[in-house]
């Protein structure tokens, strides 16, 4: 104190002394109060009197008395309830001293101090937990700022079927749903979203379920927002208790789903139309050459008056219904459809005296008929189109029976093509109920009982027992047929006879 | 389904077809009066409304435009609930959307039962380029469907057939 001036010391002493109640006690070696002065009270210590022990009172003096040092202190002592004191001991040769100085006000200034650091302490570490976002932590308002960042919206399902908002809500939100930008505002997105009325029943299960593994989404859904489309896809979860409902725009990624699914869709749309192409092109040459092949076969059959182009033309559609009820494809069926009326293509090789003979052929004429197969095998012969392949086969077998009798190679069974077999039998049957210049027609079950008395020796049994049950359809070919083409056909016709009439010699 | 605040009923009616046969073409005239030539493919479910008088009696459409089936996507079966009725549409120049019409009926009726629907054969204006022929749509008349041909980029027939759903639900309803 000697460096301080007397001045200084004593405004040192008022301030203090102002600021703070003091009391002091002096005892002796044995605890025995010599005096006290100050504010005792003040300080919390009972009223001693002079002579008394207050060793068993004053109980902070435990260890202190008797005194082995000369100056000792005790920083902020509180007896129960008590104010909160400073004790400073020193003693001189024939006392000991306690001074008490109160520091109750300074203890709850710190204590505030105190509470506010542990405060600011606690905000520190909760915003270190929202930025780290541990699965520890259990407080969702604490948890969903950072949705903010991805568009997307956090609600929690409260009982009553509103929702709550867990803070922050975007802006694309707030224009798209501008109920949820009132914080304290009790949502029904079910009400704004009808897709979400209709999300929630699934939610539901997941939330019954209390499992907070699973969650469930909803799929894309667009909203229309100001006339733009907004893509969304709701999310709901379980967690920690909270029944979870996530709003989310989806923007880019619903872009890029949709260019590929738009791409994959296109692809498919674009080979359906090449497909439908390609068929339309097919189509048009089959048809193409179904034409030519049949005014080829019609000019030639030309020179027998007993076929016509309405003959033909049933041929080959007997015998495609046949093939189809056989099991072929489209394609094999077409192809007989268009090769059967060539069966007879051979006789354009037969002299006319014998093909337009009236009456029966001598024995050496039928044998000169016969090689009618053979030639129209010949004409044909060496191709490699399956369709010209089919009707060479046709050609040489349509005369060939199934015991092996037939010509013009005697085969038997299914040693004959079988489009010749097919074409054996529906060119007897149209024969048979159609009338030429040498015959009368017959009736068709009396046709088929003929053509029965064949089963097995003229004709393949099982195809001919085929033949027989499509007999309803063969009829109506027979006479839906009975000159479809006939009349364009006859026309080629006629006009290759008058070339013929108009040939010298021939 | 009807508000009992407003008087109006409301209906869920959902959009079901093949991809690429119009379904969102046919909302877009609808309710709109849009057309746009470009396809865009829909990827999950637009939802949109259109309210309208019949027989002096306010109705709102909730229009759930679903995306396509195909082998890319199927309609997920929740996306049904709740639906008053199904506007089935079919592609007039791709016969084949009209048997996933039928599939997706079944899935309709599966879900929410036998509500009123509607068979929509779109792409009239292109009817040269049809693969669907009238005797089909004939037996199927017959049967009992209610046919509609439309085109939605000429707006023939949208309307009436979307009147025509409605009069069967307000007739269910009532």
């Amino acid at each position: 104190m000697s460096a301080y001036p007397e001045t200084v010391v004593d405004k040192i002493l008022q301030v203090t002394l102002q600021s703070n109640k003091f009391a002091y006690l002096a005892i002796d070696e044995k605890g025995r109060l010599v005096s006290q002065g100050g504010e005792i009270s003040a300080t919390g210590m009972p009223q001693w009197e002079p002579g008394q022990s207050i060793l068993d009172e004053a109980l902070f003096l435990s260890g202190y008395v008797p005194m082995s040092r000369d100056y000792e202190f005790i920083d902020a002592y509180q007896a129960g309830d008590g104010p909160i004191v400073d004790i400073h001991l020193f003693r001189d040769q024939e006392q000991i001293w306690i001074i008490l100085v109160d520091k109750t006000s300074d203890m709850e200034w710190e204590s505030a101090a105190r509470q506010k650091a542990n405060e600011l302490r606690l905000l520190q570490q909760q915003t270190q937990r929202q930025t780290v976002t541990s699965d520890q932590d259990t407080d969702p308002h604490t948890q969903f700022d950072f949705f903010e960042s991805l568009n997307m919206m956090a609600l929690r399902a409260n009982d009553d079927g509103s929702f709550e908002r867990l803070e922050p809500v975007s802006d694309r939100f707030k224009c798209l749903y501008p109920e949820s930008a009132e914080s304290a505002r009790a949502l029904y997105p079910q009400r704004k979203f009808p897709f979400v009325e209709n999300f929630l029943v699934d939610a539901a299960e997941v939330w019954e379920a209390g499992d907070s593994e699973r969650r469930i989404r909803s799929g894309p859904w667009v909203e229309t927002d100001g006339g733009c489309e907004v893509a969304l896809e709701a999310i709901a979860l379980y967690w920690k208790g909270n029944r979870l409902l996530f709003l989310e725009v989806l923007d880019e990624s619903y872009r890029l789903n949709q260019s590929f699914l738009q791409m994959g869709r296109e692809g498919v749309l674009l080979n359906r139309v090449l497909e439908d192409e390609v068929r339309k092109q097919t189509r048009e040459i089959r048809a193409r050459e179904e034409e030519i092949a049949l005014r080829l076969v019609c000019a030639a059959d030309s020179r027998d008056d007993g076929e016509t182009g309405s003959h033909i033309r049933r041929l080959g559609l007997y015998s495609e219904l046949i093939a189809q009820h056989l099991g072929w494809n489209d394609a094999d069926a077409e192809e007989i459809r268009i090769a059967a009326p060539m069966h007879d293509i051979g006789k354009i090789g037969i002299p006319d005296h014998i093909l337009k003979k009236p009456g029966q052929l001598t024995e050496s004429e039928f044998e000169i008929m016969k090689l009618h197969p053979e030639i129209g095998g010949r004409i044909l012969s060496n191709s490699e189109t399956p369709l010209v392949q089919m009707a060479r086969d046709i050609c040489l077998g349509h005369h060939e029976k199934w015991d092996g009798s037939g010509y013009p190679h005697g085969l038997a069974g299914e040693k004959i093509p079988i489009s010749a077999r097919i074409v054996a039998i529906v060119d007897v049957f149209d024969a048979l109920i159609h009338k030429r210049v040498y015959k009368n027609e017959i009736p068709i079950d009396q046709a088929i009982a003929l053509m029965l008395e064949g089963r097995g020796s003229h004709f393949d049994p099982k195809l001919l027992d085929l033949f027989i049950r499509l007999k309803e359809k063969m009829t109506e070919i027979a006479f839906d047929y009975s000159n479809p083409i006939g009349d364009d056909l006859s026309k080629a016709a006629s006009i290759i006879d008058d070339i013929h009439l108009l040939r010298p010699g021939d | 389904m009807s508000d009992a605040g407003t008087g109006m009923s409301k209906f869920k009616v959902c959009m079901l077809g093949a991809f690429a046969v119009g379904k969102t073409s046919l909302v877009q005239r609808y309710v709109h009066s849009i057309f746009s030539e470009r396809y865009q493919t829909t990827l999950g479910v637009k939802i949109d409304k259109k309210n309208l008088q019949l027989e002096g009696r306010s109705i709102e459409f909730i229009l759930w435009d679903l995306a396509g089936e195909d082998d890319f996507i199927n309609v997920r079966s929740s996306y049904l609930r709740g639906s008053a009725g199904g506007v089935l549409v079919a592609d007039g120049t791709r016969a084949e959307t009209l048997d996933i019409v039928f599939e997706l009926r079944d899935k309709l009726y599966h879900e929410v039962g036998e509500v009123p629907v509607i068979l929509i054969v779109n792409k009239s204006d292109l009817r040269d380029n049809w693969t669907i022929d009238s005797q089909r749509l004939e037996a199927l008349r017959d049967a009992g469907w209610q046919v509609i041909e439309t085109s939605a980029r000429d707006s023939s027939n949208v309307d009436q057939a979307f009147e025509i759903l409605a009069g069967r639900l307000l007739a269910l309803a009532s």
